[in-house]
C-alpha cells in the first residue's frame, strides 16, 4: 500500500478535469501538463500546478514521456493517471512511469501490451473460452474447401480479399447456393486490385451492436463488472452516442455478457479499469472485438447508473487498496446516455470546425453532467481532438433519458464554432433511435433523415423574430462583444438607444 | 431600425418588410406573411419569445462569425441569418479555385499542372483535427496552377490548386 498524495495528469481538456474533480474530493493535489496552445485551457488553471510543455508537436508534448515523468518528479507526484488516448494505451510509457519510482494508474505494462496487440490478445480471449467472430483464414484457397468452411461458419458469410481494403475483393453470401459465383467474383476483383486473389471467409454480423462490458480488477485478485454500455452509434468507428443499460439485452443476455467479460479480466489477471468490447449479433450471439485497458470517453454513462466514481476506484486500486465495492452490491438503476460535442459540421461531410468558443451553456435540468474541457474565449485549433464536450444524462427510463439529453442540448450550445449539437438532437428523436433499433450501421442508413431538415414556417419566423429583436443592440456595439463584460453591458449606455427604436 | 430588410437565412433570401421594434414586441411581414411575438427576456444573446399562442420559446443568438453571420441554436437546427449585404464576396474567385475548407496542413498534391480533371477528383488531400480531408475539383477542367507546397500549413480559405474550365 502506497498512497497517493500528489497525481501527474498526462492528457488535457475535458477529462484532466474530471480527473482534478475526484482528485479535490479525495484531498489529493494535483498536477497538469498544458502546451503553448492549452494555455487559457482551464485544465491549467483547475490544478494545484500546472508545468508548461514546450514544443509544437504532440511528440514533443503531451507524447513526450521522458519530459512528463521529468516534471513528475520535479514536483513530487507520486503517480502518473494517463486519462484515456495519448499514453494511456502504452506499454513503453507504463514502463518508464514505474521504473522511475512511480505508480501508473493504470494496468501492468505487460497487460497493456498483450491486449493491445490484435493477435496476443485473440489468443487470450480463445484461451479464455471467449467467442470469436468465427471464420475461416487458411492457406487452402480451393472453391470446395472455401465453400466447406463458409458451411461451417453459417450463412450469411463475408469473403474479404487477404490483401484487401476499401470493400474491393468483398462479398456478402446470404445462401449457399450463391457462394461459388460470390467467391469467384471476389477473387477475381481481388487479384485485380492486389494482385494476389487470396480471400478468408468470416461469420457476417447483419445487424451489429457494439456493446462493451465495464470491468474492474484490484491487485488481490478480485474482479468486478460494472455492466454494459451500448455504443452502437458511430460515425467512421468514432461513437457519437454512448448509453447504459442497452436497449437489446435481456437480464439473461447481460449476465452472459458481462460474465464472459469478468472471465477474460480474470484470465489475464486484470489491475484498473477495463473495457471489454464485443460485437452484439440479431440473433444474441457475441463476440470477442478488443479490450481497453485504460478509463473509456464514456465512463461517465456507467458511473450515472450504478452511482460509482470510476476515477477514485482506479486511484484506490493503484494504491494498492481492494476494491471497496462487490458484484453483489452492485445495482444497474435507471437509464444514462452520453453524447460527445465535437467542432464539425455536419452539413459540410463533418469537416473539422475552428474558431472562438464565443458561449458554452450550462445544463439546467437534475442529473445531467456536462464534462467539458473549454470555456468561453477558448480557441478551437486543428492540433488537437475535436470532441469538445460530453453531455452526459440520467432518467429513471431510457425516454426519459433521451428527452432529457435532447432537451439540454438547447442549454449547452458551444455558439461561436460549428458543432453537432443539432445533429445529435435530430439522431435522439429519429424514431429507430427512441425503438433501441440501434445498430452501427444507423447513421450511414438514416443519413437522409439526418440531414438538416428544411426550416419549417414557423421556426422560420421565430427564427427571423429573434434575430431582429436582437438587431437594435447588436448595432448599437452592445451584444455580447466580451463575455465577461456582460454585466455592466446591461448597466452601459448603449442600452439607452435600444428604448428608442420605432 | 429600417423597416424594409433583405436577409438570409441559411440559404435562402427572404425579404422583410413593416418591421416593428418595441421594447416588449417584434413584428413584420416576412414575404408579406405577417409574424408577432412578445420579447419575454433578451439577456447574455438568451432571447425568449412569446409566440400569438402564447407559447414561449427560448433560443441562443450569437454574435456575428468573421463572414458576418449570426446562429440561432434552434431545435435540431443551426440556423444562420446575415443580412443580404453581408453576403460572403468573392465567391467569383472560389469558382476558379479549390480552397482550403478550414485550416490545416497540406499533406500531398495529388495532381500536376497540365493534368485534365473532373468535378469531384482529388485534387489535395489535407491534414487537420487528425482528420484527411480530400479537396476535391469543383468543376472539369484543367490543373493551371499549383499555389502551395506540400507539408504547408494553411489558413482557412487558401488557394490550393488553381483550375480552368474546359467547357462553360
Amino acid at each position: 500500500m502506497k498512497p497517493i498524495r500528489t497525481l501527474l495528469i498526462a492528457n488535457r481538456g475535458e477529462i484532466a478535469l474530471r480527473i482534478i474533480a475526484t482528485c479535490r474530493e479525495m484531498g489529493i493535489r494535483t498536477i497538469t501538463l498544458y502546451s503553448t496552445h492549452d494555455a487559457a485551457l482551464p485544465h491549467r488553471a483547475a490544478a494545484d500546478q500546472s508545468v508548461h510543455l514546450a514544443g509544437e508537436t504532440l511528440a514533443e508534448t503531451y507524447l513526450n514521456m521522458d519530459a512528463i515523468i521529468a516534471i513528475a518528479k520535479q514536483t513530487g507526484a507520486d503517480a502518473i493517471h494517463p486519462g484515456y488516448g495519448f499514453l494511456s494505451e502504452n506499454a513503453a510509457f507504463a514502463r518508464k512511469v514505474v521504473d522511475a519510482g512511480l505508480i501508473f494508474v493504470g494496468p501492468p505494462a505487460d497487460v497493456i501490451a498483450q491486449m493491445g496487440d490484435k493477435i496476443t490478445a485473440r489468443e487470450a480471449a480463445l484461451k479464455a473460452g471467449i467467442p470469436l467472430i468465427p471464420g475461416y483464414n487458411g492457406e487452402k484457397q480451393d472453391a470446395k474447401t472455401l465453400a466447406e468452411e463458409a458451411k461451417k461458419i453459417g450463412f450469411p458469410v463475408i469473403v474479404k480479399a487477404s490483401a484487401g481494403g476499401g470493400g474491393k475483393g468483398m462479398r456478402v453470401v446470404t445462401h449457399p447456393e450463391a457462394f461459388d459465383e460470390a467467391l469467384a467474383q471476389a477473387k477475381g476483383e481481388a487479384k485485380n486490385a492486389f494482385g494476389d486473389d487470396r480471400v478468408f471467409v468470416e461469420k457476417y454480423i447483419t445487424q451489429p451492436r457494439h456493446i462493451e462490458v465495464q470491468v474492474f480488477s484490484d491487485c488481490h485478485g478480485n474482479h468486478i463488472h460494472c455492466f454494459e454500455r451500448e455504443c452502437s452509434i458511430q460515425r467512421r468507428h468514432q461513437k457519437i452516442i454512448e448509453e447504459s443499460p442497452s436497449p437489446a439485452l435481456s437480464p439473461a443476455l447481460r449476465e452472459q455478457i458481462c460474465s464472459t467479460a469478468l472471465n477474460i479480466a480474470s484470465a489475464i489477471g486484470y489491475v484498473g479499469a477495463g473495457t471489454v468490447e464485443f460485437i452484439l449479433d440479431i440473433d444474441g450471439a457475441f463476440y470477442f472485438l478488443e479490450m481497453n485497458t485504460r478509463l473509456q470517453v464514456e465512463h461517465p454513462v456507467t458511473e450515472m447508473v450504478t452511482g460509482l466514481d470510476l476515477v477514485r476506484m482506479q486511484i484506490e486500486v493503484a494504491e494498492g487498496k481492494k476494491l471497496s465495492v462487490t458484484q453483489a452490491g452492485l445495482k444497474l438503476r435507471g437509464h444514462a446516455i452520453e453524447c460527445r460535442i465535437c467542432a464539425e459540421d455536419p452539413d459540410r461531410q463533418f469537416m473539422p470546425a475552428t474558431g472562438t468558443i464565443e458561449m458554452v451553456g450550462h445544463p439546467t435540468l437534475r442529473h445531467v453532467r456536462l464534462e467539458n474541457g473549454y470555456i468561453a474565449g477558448n480557441a478551437i485549433t486543428t492540433h488537437y481532438d475535436p470532441m469538445l464536450a460530453k453531455l452526459i444524462v440520467w432518467g429513471e427510463t431510457r425516454e426519459i433519458a433521451t428527452d432529457k439529453l435532447c432537451q439540454s442540448l438547447q442549454d449547452v450550445v458551444f455558439a461561436g464554432i460549428k458543432t453537432n449539437r443539432s445533429y445529435v438532437q435530430r439522431i435522439l428523436l429519429h424514431p429507430c433511435f427512441i425503438s433501441g433499433e440501434t445498430y452501427t450501421s444507423f447513421v450511414v442508413v438514416h443519413a437522409d433523415a439526418l440531414a438538416v431538415p428544411p426550416l419549417s414556417n414557423a421556426a422560420q419566423k421565430l427564427a427571423i423574430a429573434a434575430y431582429l429583436c436582437a438587431k437594435p443592440r447588436y448595432e448599437a456595439g452592445a451584444y455580447h462583444a466580451a463575455h465577461h463584460q456582460i454585466e455592466s453591458i446591461w448597466l452601459s449606455s448603449a442600452l439607452a438607444g435600444f428604448r428608442n427604436v420605432s | 431600425m429600417t423597416k424594409e430588410l433583405l436577409i438570409v437565412i441559411d440559404t435562402q433570401s427572404v425579404s422583410l418588410s413593416e418591421i416593428q421594434r418595441t421594447p416588449d414586441k417584434i413584428s413584420g411581414k416576412i414575404a408579406g406573411e405577417p409574424f408577432s411575438y412578445l420579447i419575454v427576456s433578451e439577456k447574455d444573446g438568451w432571447i425568449v419569445l412569446q409566440d400569438e399562442a402564447g407559447q414561449q420559446h427560448r433560443i441562443y443568438l450569437s454574435a456575428t462569425d468573421t463572414k458576418g453571420r449570426r446562429t440561432l441554436m434552434m431545435p435540431c437546427h443551426d440556423v444562420t441569418i446575415c443580412a443580404a449585404s453581408n453576403q460572403r464576396k468573392g465567391s467569383a474567385l472560389a469558382s476558379t479555385t479549390a480552397s482550403s475548407p478550414m485550416p490545416g496542413t497540406v499533406q500531398s498534391i495529388l495532381v500536376k499542372v497540365g493534368a485534365s480533371v473532373k468535378a469531384g477528383d482529388t485534387l489535395a488531400m489535407m491534414e487537420a483535427m487528425k482528420m484527411q480531408i480530400a479537396i476535391p475539383a469543383p468543376f472539369d477542367g484543367i490543373v493551371a496552377e499549383i499555389c502551395v507546397a506540400e507539408g504547408q500549413q494553411v489558413p482557412e480559405a487558401t488557394e490550393l490548386v488553381k483550375i480552368e474550365k474546359t467547357h462553360v
